[in-house]
């Protein structure tokens, strides 16, 4: 892992300018956005293609093991983060503004079963259980 | 000056939009403005221990990747909750 590395004079510069450019362009368009769940993808590019990107700099300019071996570290724990951050927000958001987090038969998303979403029938859309609750079965114990 | 500094240079510009939307937008949007400036802030500090050749300040960028999960955990579920 360690070893003397010629830094590369174009492949890392243009990795970085690359990196940048990616962060700077989804933050503006992070800013453009119109609602929150629009702006949740913005994030995704950036740690997705920026990370990467910076690491591959460091592994390519930087000969220590400590250094590549953290930033791997790093933007890898980033690429986890991502998405688990993503769905919490997402989450929150949903329920500050319904009250609820499942989907309810009214609204309508596309099933495999259904994909234009136009089932209107009275009873459950095909792939739902008759009976089927948003909340489901109510713990034991819980008052009502 | 090198790369590294530059880029972390440009890359400041990347947490002015994160500023905005967090000085302005709802508290939903202000959330995805921090998370947002997380990352960048963690990308920044990548690139400054690089830029200045200190290999064995690597750990600030990695807490910080930590950090910016848990707090976005934690204010996705006190706006779930509480504000």
């Amino acid at each position: 892992m360690t070893g003397p590395v010629e830094p590369h004079p174009v492949l890392v510069p243009a990795l970085l300018a690359a990196a940048v450019a990616v962060t700077v362009v989804y933050s503006l368009g992070l800013s453009i956005m119109r609602d929150a769940y629009q702006r949740l993808h913005y994030a995704g590019p950036v740690v997705g293609l920026a990370g990467p990107l910076i690491a591959a700099a460091v592994w390519l300019d930087d000969p220590h093991a400590q250094a590549r071996i953290k930033v791997t570290l790093t933007v890898l724990l980033l690429l986890a983060a991502n998405p688990i951050l993503g769905h919490a927000t997402a989450k929150a958001v949903r329920l500050r503004a319904l009250g609820r987090w499942p989907v309810r038969r009214q609204e309508r998303i596309p099933l495999a079963a259904d994909p234009t979403g136009s089932f209107a029938g009275d009873g459950p859309p095909p792939g739902i259980a008759a009976g089927d609750d948003d909340r489901g079965p109510e713990p034991e114990g819980r008052p009502s | 000056m090198n790369a590294w500094t530059w880029a972390a240079t440009f890359l400041l510009l990347a947490l002015v939009p994160c500023g905005v939307i967090c000085f302005r937008g709802e508290s939903e949007d202000r959330l995805v403005g921090l998370e947002m400036a997380g990352v960048v802030a963690t990308l920044e500090l990548v690139l400054l221990c690089e830029g200045f050749g200190k290999p064995a300040f690597y750990d600030i960028p990695l807490a910080m990747a930590f950090l910016t999960l848990g707090a976005g955990v934690v204010f996705a579920r006190f706006l779930q909750r509480w504000i």
